[in-house]
């Protein structure tokens, strides 16, 4: 019996895809900034999915896929840095808050850690299931 | 490395990361609050003091604290006529340096009525940066947060220290000629106020009307102007103040009083307390009321400019209404004669432009109607001529005299013509076209009318007015009959005062089971003592979070709402213990708030009684004075919200 396709790189190459075009679409339109360090940081999330993207992509071109399954490794990898920075960034507003206030009160402590899981689950989930399967076997495997 | 390293790794190090930023941040700009001079200590500086002002030797200060810097401020007729700024080994030696530096100015020998001068002395307690001139909290920090609100306004106070250039001097720990030119400028928490500079920002071009946020470019400038130099922005500091004032005159054997935010203690809460605040509100109200009949609308407090009634501009007739029916309100409580003439011109202004308004007319039916339309209106505003109703109807109750009665039977008719059957409002009317505006919806003004048509229904007893009333309270209440209704409230509070109003011809629990939740989602909005813990004098207040300064105006029509919710509990012998604590915290509050003689000292003009629009907007207009002292003078005659035994 003949072993069945692995589907994943192409749905993950899908739902790359679609985040990158829903990025850019609320990056443009909902939350313009005017700060530049804010605008790098916004825009470093759909340009590392794009890179995420392109290595997944070499899944069509057999003698590219092993570079590819690194470049999207990597992509992965900035994605999650990038998560990690916000949170930092969010942690470091809320302290300097509290040390300014004294206290930084229920209402924004709550407002906080939404937005900590928030950015989680929207922004980090994808590249971190994306990332731990191309590091298995079976993405291995499949990008050999 | 084997795979349970990495596992360790991943799950402790972004932790340890994140809390080790969280710790360095916080406290790389907490200023802890000072440890405060005692009654004594505050006596003996203000003595060295006093006696430089009165141009005597100065006896030595011999409070030995570890403080530095003193500045002193010297307050006559609410401006600043003095300012030095007094440096030393320790607190007792700076106060000396300033009392020298205070002798030597020679204001003191010119200045009119020196002892009623107030001698204000802020030491200066602890130091950290400004997050925005650090460029790793700069970039680090989300938008607006390091620079929008580097500041605990009220608070904190902002310096420069500079060398020739306007530089921050490089740090030298030989001392030498790179310390002896550099110059230090501090501007006081209270100067930032004064100034204008804590809520001026615009975060978003769409939201044109919403500043908050300290202007650290102005307040650069601000500096730089004491330094005489230009100051770069990275050079600025901020500092906290262990502040405190002489008494006034008369009271000059007690010691001076310690300040939060440049607010003195409030008076204990009673209900002697509070009948006094609201006699002194009323008092404001009719000092500020013109011949002609129309009140000084606002009086800005730290320049003394006030509008000019005899002029059109700003001016809210829902406003003056609302006024004049706090007046009657405490009259009817009161029996204060001196009360009386002011309401009754106060009235005639509005008979006034009644005739000019031309919105008198005859309805279909033959009913006489008419409305309250302020000079260079177009369209009559339902809550203009509900508040007056209300003025009216509480004048009548007052008075027994019934002189106006024909006059609000017509406006209370125009309100009913204005109701639709299923109990909502139509809220603007054009008088010229006869037509109302069946889309527009302002705020307010439904839960005003129906209390119109309540307090109409009480003077009255005309059947028509309490149905009316309570098909609007019905679809006031009703429609939050939906699943985030239970969870989010409007300004409610006319609907709650309209809903005690019209018991016990009406008694539906429904009513004062939504006033009771209205005053549980208000309660999430109100910190308790300890919470924030460098903002306990906001203690009782209505707060958003702790970096956005409460305004007083709420603080008064929501406490005017729970007493209305709180005596609805004991009408129908379940009063809730929980909105008596509420409306106890925000009067304890109030009181505090309101100008007198103990914190008029930074005030221009007489505005004692006034109240102001916060801690940090200084200046009054007259619906603060109304919202807040009708609470007052309401829980002055319940002994358990006057915070006395329950």
């Amino acid at each position: 019996m003949a072993a069945r396709k692995d589907l994943r790189p192409y749905i993950y190459l899908g739902l790359d895809q679609l985040a990158v075009i829903i990025y850019v679409v609320v990056i443009v339109k909902a939350v313009p900034t005017w700060m530049t360090s804010a605008k790098i940081h916004l825009w470093s999330i759909p340009i590392a999915l794009q890179v995420m993207a392109l290595g997944m992509a070499s899944v069509f071109v057999p003698k590219l896929r092993k570079r590819g399954r690194w470049v999207a490794i990597a992509g992965g990898s900035l994605i999650l840095l990038s998560t990690f920075l916000i949170i930092v960034r969010l942690l470091a507003s809320a302290a300097f808050l509290a040390g300014v206030y004294g206290a930084f009160g229920q209402a924004a402590a709550s407002g906080a850690l939404v937005a900590v899981a928030l950015v989680i689950e929207v922004v980090a989930l994808l590249p971190i299931v994306q990332v731990k399967w191309l590091m298995s076997r079976s993405g291995r495997r499949v990008y050999a | 490395m084997k795979r349970g390293w990495w596992l360790l790794i991943v799950w402790t190090v972004p932790s340890a990361v994140l809390l080790a930023v969280t710790a360095i941040v916080f406290s790389a700009y907490r200023i802890p609050p000072p440890a405060r001079l005692d009654d004594g200590e505050r006596t003996r500086v203000i003595a060295t003091l006093r006696a430089a002002l009165s141009d005597q030797d100065p006896p030595r200060c011999d409070v030995h604290r570890a403080a530095d810097t003193v500045a002193v401020t010297v307050w006559s007729d609410g401006r600043t006529a003095i300012r030095v700024d007094g440096r030393g080994a320790d607190l007792g030696a700076a106060v000396d340096a300033a009392a020298t530096l205070l002798r030597a100015r020679p204001q003191i020998k010119t200045m009119p009525r020196i002892t009623d001068a107030r001698i204000q002395v802020d030491v200066i307690a602890g130091r950290a940066p400004l997050g925005d001139t650090e460029a790793l909290m700069s970039a680090l920090a989300l938008p607006g947060v390091a620079s929008l609100l580097a500041l605990n306004p009220g608070v904190d106070g902002i310096g420069a220290t500079v060398d020739k250039s306007g530089e921050r001097p490089a740090r030298s720990s030989a001392g030498g000629d790179a310390e002896v030119n550099v110059k230090t400028a501090l501007v006081l928490p209270h100067e930032l106020v004064m100034a204008k500079l804590l809520s001026t920002k615009r975060p978003s071009e769409s939201m044109g009307d919403f500043a908050m946020g300290v202007d650290l470019d102005r307040i650069a400038a601000m500096v730089g102007g004491r330094v005489g130099a230009r100051v770069d922005r990275r050079a600025l500091f901020r500092f906290r103040t262990d502040a405190f004032v002489e008494q006034p005159a008369p009271h000059r054997d007690l010691a001076p009083l310690q300040l939060y935010r440049g607010i003195p203690p409030a008076p204990k809460l009673s209900a002697d307390a509070l009948r006094t605040a609201a006699l002194a509100g009323a008092h404001y109200l009719v000092a500020h009321l013109a011949p002609n009949g129309r009140y000084v609308y606002e009086h800005d407090l730290t320049t003394g400019v006030k509008t000019d009634p005899t002029r059109p501009g700003a001016y809210s007739m829902p406003r003056h209404g609302g006024t004049t029916y706090f007046l009657a309100q405490v009259y009817r409580i009161t029996k204060q004669e001196w009360l009386r003439e002011p309401i009754e011109r106060a009235f005639a202004h509005l008979v006034l432009l009644m005739k000019d308004g031309g919105c008198a007319t005859k309805l279909p039916d033959g009913t006489d109607v008419d409305c309250v339309l302020d000079k260079g209106e177009h369209d009559a505003q339902l809550g203009s001529t509900a508040l007056v109703v209300v003025a009216l109807a509480e004048y009548e109750l007052a008075t027994g005299d019934q002189r106006y009665r024909e006059l609000s039977t017509k406006l209370a008719n125009w309100i009913l013509f204005m109701q639709r059957p299923d109990g909502s409002f139509r809220h603007l009317y054009n008088p010229v076209t006869r037509v109302a505006d069946d889309k527009s919806q302002l705020l307010y003004y439904s839960g005003e009318a129906a209390l119109a048509l309540t307090r109409m229904y009480v003077v009255t007893k005309d059947p028509r007015y309490v149905q009316a009333a309570e098909r609007a309270l019905d679809w006031l209440v009703g429609w939050y009959d939906f699943f985030m209704g239970g969870f989010i409230f409007g300004e409610e509070h006319w609907t709650c005062i309209a809903a005690e109003a019209i018991y016990p011809a009406v008694q539906k629990p429904a009513y004062r089971e939504f006033c009771n939740a209205y005053g549980a989602f208000l309660r999430q909005q109100q910190p308790e003592r300890g919470e924030h813990p460098d903002e306990d004098d906001l203690v009782g207040a209505y707060t958003v979070t702790p970096f956005v300064p409460p305004y007083n105006t709420p603080a008064g029509s929501r406490t005017e709402a729970m007493i209305s919710a709180y005596l609805l509990g004991v009408h129908e012998g379940v009063p809730d213990v929980a909105l008596r604590d509420q409306i106890v915290a925000t009067l304890q509050y109030t009181l505090g708030q309101q100008i007198r003689p103990e914190n008029d000292f930074d005030v221009v003009g007489d505005a004692d009684g006034g109240m102001p629009g916060s801690p940090l907007e200084r200046s009054v207009r007259i619906d603060y004075v109304q919202h807040v002292c009708s609470g007052m003078i309401r829980a002055s005659e319940w002994p358990e919200l006057a915070g006395q035994s329950h």
